[in-house]
Formats: C-alpha cells, sequence, structure tokens
C-alpha cells in the first residue's frame, strides 16, 4: 500500500514538474506565434482595407469624372510694338500694338494609379493621399476680342496664336489653378467615402488629402 | 424516414430564407428613409480665371470738365461651389424598385474671388483724355461687386458644369443608397430622374 502511494506521488511529482517546465515553453511558443503571425494578420488586414478601399476608389473616380477637369481660362494678352523694347507689365493700352482678351480653356489631370491609400490599424484610421493635378492638355482657345479700338482684322491669326501662348504660360504659372484642380475631386472622394465607411465599419475614420 | 426528416428539413430552411428576403424587401423603404434629405450637397468646385470689363463713366460738374468714359480691364481668379439641395432629391421605394429624382445642380454660397486681383495697378486702362478720369476704390470695389456676379452669372448657366455636378450627386446618392438599402447590389434596381 505505502509502495502504491510512494508511486502515485512520483507520479504527480513528474507530472508538476514537466508542467513547470511546459508552462514557460508554451507561453514562448505563443508569444512567438504572436509575434510571427499576428504582425501578418495585422498587415493581411491592412492590405484588405487597401484592397477594397482602392476598388471603390476606382469605381467613384470613373463614375464622377474625377480623372480630368475643365476650367474656363480667359486672359488678357499684349502685343508689343517692339519685342526688343517692350514693357509688359505696363497697364497703358496705348503701349502695345494691341491688347486681346482670350477666351480660354484648360485641362487639368489626376492620376489615380497614383493614390496613396494607408491605413492605419492601430488608430483606425484610412488615409487617402491624392496626387497633385497636372495639366494634361493643350490649352483651347475660343473667341478672341480686342481691346484698344482700330485694330486690323489681318491680325485676328496673329492674335489667336498669341492668345494659346498667354493662356499656356499663364497657365502654368498659376499656383491656384493645379490646387483647386486637386480641391475639386476631394470634395467629392470625402462625401463618398462618409457614407462608404458607414457600411465597411464605422470604427474607421477616412481622410481624403 | 431519414429522407422524410431531410425533406422537411429542407424545406423549412427554404421557407425560413424566403421569409427574410422578403422581410428585408420590406424593410428597404424603412431603410431608405433614412437617408439624410437635408442641406446642400457640393459635388463640383470650379475654379475660374476670367477677365472683368469694367465701364467708368465721366463724372459729371466742373472738375469732370473733358473726362472720357474710360473702360478698366483686369484678370481675376475665384472659385464657386456646385451642387444640389438634398431637400429636394425624391426618393420613392415601390417593392425592390427605388426611384430617385435629382434635383438641377446650382450654385452653393457665394463665390469666392480673390480680393488681390482687383488693386488698382492691376487694371489696363483705355485711353485718357486731357483730364484724366483715375481709377479710384470706388471703381475697384464696383469691379470687384461685378466679377463676383459675373462668375455666378457664368456657373449658373454653363450647362457642362451643372451637368458635371449633377452626375456626381447622384454618384454620391447611389452610395447612400447602397449603404442605407441594408441588400446587396442587384437585389434592387435603381430608377434615376432628373430634372
Amino acid at each position: 500500500m505505502k509502495s502504491k502511494d510512494l508511486k502515485q506521488e512520483t507520479i504527480e511529482i513528474k507530472v508538476g514538474s514537466e508542467k513547470k517546465i511546459k508552462f514557460p515553453i508554451v507561453a514562448i511558443i505563443i508569444f512567438a506565434l504572436i509575434i510571427v503571425f499576428g504582425g501578418s494578420i495585422l498587415t493581411s488586414r491592412e492590405g484588405k482595407t487597401k484592397n477594397t478601399v482602392k476598388s471603390s476608389l476606382d469605381k467613384v473616380v470613373e463614375k464622377s469624372d474625377l480623372e480630368s477637369v475643365s476650367f474656363t481660362y480667359n486672359v488678357i494678352a499684349k502685343k508689343c510694338k517692339d519685342d526688343k523694347n517692350c514693357d509688359l507689365k505696363s497697364n497703358d493700352i496705348d503701349d502695345f500694338k494691341y491688347v486681346v482678351s482670350c477666351k480660354g480653356t484648360i485641362t487639368a489631370g489626376i492620376d489615380f494609379q497614383n493614390v496613396k491609400i494607408d491605413v492605419d490599424e492601430n488608430k483606425k484610421v484610412i488615409t487617402v493621399q491624392i496626387p497633385e493635378a497636372t495639366l494634361s492638355k493643350t490649352p483651347s482657345v475660343g473667341s478672341v476680342k480686342f481691346l484698344n479700338e482700330d485694330v486690323s482684322a489681318d491680325e485676328l491669326p496673329n492674335a489667336r496664336n498669341l492668345c494659346a501662348e498667354t493662356i499656356k504660360n499663364k497657365s502654368e504659372d498659376d499656383e491656384k489653378l493645379l490646387p483647386a484642380a486637386k480641391e475639386q475631386a476631394r470634395v467629392v472622394l470625402e462625401e463618398f467615402y462618409s457614407q462608404w465607411i458607414k457600411a465597411y465599419n464605422q470604427e474607421y475614420k477616412v481622410e481624403v488629402k | 424516414m431519414k429522407k422524410r426528416i431531410i425533406f422537411i428539413c429542407l424545406i423549412t430552411i427554404t421557407l425560413f430564407l424566403t421569409g427574410c428576403s422578403e422581410n428585408r424587401i420590406e424593410n428597404l423603404s424603412e431603410n431608405i428613409r433614412k437617408i439624410e434629405l437635408t442641406g446642400d450637397l457640393v459635388t463640383y468646385e470650379a475654379y475660374f480665371h476670367n477677365i472683368i470689363e469694367h465701364e467708368k463713366k465721366a463724372g459729371s460738374g466742373l472738375t469732370h470738365l473733358l473726362e472720357m468714359d474710360r473702360k478698366l480691364f483686369a484678370e481675376y481668379t475665384g472659385t464657386i461651389k456646385l451642387g444640389i439641395d438634398m431637400s429636394e432629391v425624391k426618393i420613392d421605394v415601390n417593392g425592390s424598385e427605388i426611384s430617385v429624382l435629382i434635383p438641377k445642380a446650382k450654385i452653393i454660397g457665394e463665390p469666392n474671388v480673390d480680393e488681390d486681383d482687383f488693386k488698382a495697378e492691376n487694371f489696363i486702362e483705355s485711353k485718357e483724355s486731357i483730364n484724366k478720369n483715375p481709377i479710384t476704390g470706388n471703381d475697384t470695389s464696383a469691379a470687384f461687386n461685378e466679377a463676383q456676379k459675373n462668375m455666378k452669372d457664368y456657373a449658373s448657366s454653363d450647362d457642362s458644369l451643372l451637368n458635371i455636378a449633377q452626375k456626381r450627386a447622384k454618384v454620391l446618392i447611389e452610395e447612400n443608397i447602397k449603404q442605407f438599402s441594408g441588400l446587396s447590389d442587384g437585389k434592387y434596381t435603381i430608377v434615376w430622374e432628373y430634372e
């Protein structure tokens, strides 16, 4: 009887000591698994969110024509009397051969292939970074009108060329134009994602920049 | 016996699922009613680079003797917002069909014209007379007001701009319906009407 008890005790001790040994091993294994797979789960969740945002973005961009935008771009163009001695900053109409009012249109584009989507799973923030807009086409010239009197109608073709050149130069130097082209897309996307997120996951916040 | 039980189970599941689906369609009208149809929905922000042609009349009285009417020209820039009034959107649900009427797009708020473009030195002036009819602060502010009005008139009569704004409103409302319907795509149809 005594020897049986002794045997049982021995077994219990063994089991107990194995438990003691196994516990840290199991903990380490779990910890390692969390590190290895936890990160990849988070990464894959980020990837899934990114893909979902991207596919919804592609649809809304296509449906809303966000990739290109046309703006009215009317300018005043000045033709010098003497190209070598001419102050284009002068505001006296008589300092020029003619001054012409040009109606024009310019097109700016946003390449949504270069959109950047970042997902912060901890803060639950999705950031959609719209690329900068660029001028995408040659400006088109509409009607032209001489602002000074007594200009020969023969000058009209030259005036149109001057208009095209002036619209191009001024639009390229216009610091407000391209941010405005981006803004018109941002307004739509912000409104779109404020609705979209309700179905996707209300815990998230979408920032469109 | 076993076959009978399976058959009964299948029938029960089918009836249950059918019931659920009908129930969801019934809820469609209620869900769609949750869409907030108030306020303005901005869908387009147009940028304008434009020209103002302002006429400055010759003054009257002895000090303005021999003055001439003069024309002043200046370039200016500004933005203007377009969109729709959501309270004018009409949504009707009939079974699984949703009819939506989108109102015509309009200007939202006031145009944002850059005041710096209206400095006296930015104006190109037409010929002057012996008695100069110079640009004053009143002229530049009158030109500014005129520019704002012109921009508003121009935008509100530009059909292509208004159509884009309306089309974008449709995309956003479609997303609203999708979120609130509680149904997946294809379970309902939307019939669009445009004012």
